[in-house]
């Protein structure tokens, strides 16, 4: 009965009930569970087993923090930045790899890569999938960091600025270095 | 074994409910919060109150270069610095540059104490700390205690007796008596070497007398 109700309502609908019955928060986990263990998945990598943990210790965490969501967020991005200060702190004790795992479609990040650079786009689609992940992989923390939410999360500007909490000229500071250290990698090899 | 997960939804609420978990009441983050920005008035307010008795300092020794009230500085620095970081640790504080949070707190910290120096509150200030606090005063001396130190140049007072043409008779604040020769001193236009005259000198002890270089009158600019 809940699920059909919960379809009808959105996200600050669900948090205003969440906060009377934890089964509406049940509601906004089955919402996001997907796409935020995927999340996890692609900028860490990790086994499925610790995706679920970080994913589901970030969940604890926003409910309990409920009424402190910023209402001038979105939920999602909200939601986003404890999952990321929590892959982040896994990291940290684990010292997992920091690597980068790509969706099968990764268009835009190629088209991104194309723009401003003198690396072409049939060279990428040769070396598409492994070489681009490679690369990916040496790149900064920080780097990698904004360009997973760019290009794969599908974030704009602010919600990156929100997510990671740092000015919006840094995400632009930080995705435009990205773009150079790629170009510089990719020239070497 | 690899978690069903479908199931993760389900688990995440099986341990709120095992676990009786609540969201944390709002009154606590309202509380973080206003605490937050009590303490960032605070720490502008003081810097400000820090400012202002920079000012007064500085007025009070006639915006000298022998003194420079460092104390004050580096008090308005600190107060900057510790408003900064409170700042810091609000909500959307991630939204601004730093260097733009630090010059808008010490710009504003400049602004209230400018405000509370034309109401002389730095010099109550002032006046409050020297009674209150024993040592406040080796950390910011008055104007007197900085023109009372021989052994570094300084000397101030009243002529009390004029010995010949090139010496007198100086009797400082403290009621101590100098004598002062000032055959190579460069004395100030305003300047009337006459008995009851209050003057500020530089220059160097030798023995019992103090050698002038410089007779500066005991209030007013430096240069005239």
């Amino acid at each position: 009965m809940i699920d059909r109700e919960c379809q009808k309502l959105d996200d600050k609908q669900l948090v205003a009930l969440s906060l009377e019955d934890s089964q509406y928060f049940y509601c906004l986990m089955k919402r996001y569970e997907d796409k935020l263990s995927a999340y996890v998945h692609r900028f860490l990598f990790l086994s499925p087993d610790d995706v679920d943990d970080i994913v589901e210790n970030s969940f604890i965490k926003a409910y309990e923090h409920l009424n402190d969501c910023d209402c001038d967020l979105k939920f999602s991005t909200w939601l986003y930045r404890i999952v990321h200060n929590e892959a982040i702190n896994f990291f940290k004790k684990s010292r997992a790899s920091f690597q980068v795992s790509l969706p099968e479609d990764n268009e835009n990040f190629v088209n991104w890569l194309v723009a401003d650079t003198d690396i072409e786009k049939e060279t990428i689609a040769l070396h598409q999938g492994q070489e681009i992940k490679k690369i990916l992989n040496q790149l900064k923390p920080e780097y990698k960091d904004v360009l997973v939410l760019k290009f794969f999360e599908d974030k704009d500007y602010q919600e990156i600025s929100d997510i990671l909490q740092k000015p919006m000229g840094t995400v632009a500071t930080l995705i435009s270095r990205a773009k150079i250290q790629f170009k510089k990698i990719y020239e070497k090899k | 074994m690899k978690k069903n997960k479908k199931s993760l939804s389900d688990q995440v609420l099986q341990n709120i409910q095992k676990r009786h978990l609540r969201p944390i009441p709002k009154w606590e983050f309202l509380a973080k919060n206003y605490l937050l920005w009590l303490l960032y008035l605070l720490s502008i307010f003081i810097g400000g109150l820090a400012f202002s008795t920079l000012i007064y300092m500085f007025k009070s020794n006639d915006w000298d270069l022998y003194y420079f009230p460092y104390f004050w500085l580096l008090s308005l620095l600190l107060f900057i610095a510790f408003a900064y970081f409170i700042f810091s640790k609000t909500k959307k504080a991630y939204r601004l540059e730093l260097p733009k949070i630090i010059l808008f707190a010490f710009f504003l910290s400049l602004a209230l104490g400018s405000l509370l120096s034309f109401f002389n509150l730095g010099q109550k200030f002032d006046s409050l700390l020297a009674k209150d606090l024993p040592l406040y005063r080796q950390v910011a001396p008055m104007k007197t205690q900085v023109w009372t130190n021989p052994s570094a140049g300084r000397l101030s007072g009243t002529i009390t007796q004029i010995i010949s043409p090139n010496s007198f008779e100086l009797t400082d604040f403290s009621g101590n008596q100098w004598t002062v020769d000032i055959q190579k001193a460069i004395i100030r236009p305003s300047i009337d070497i006459s008995l009851g005259q209050e003057i500020k000198i530089t220059g160097l002890l030798q023995g019992d007398v103090f050698v002038a270089n410089e007779i500066k009158p005991w209030s007013g600019r430096l240069s005239n």
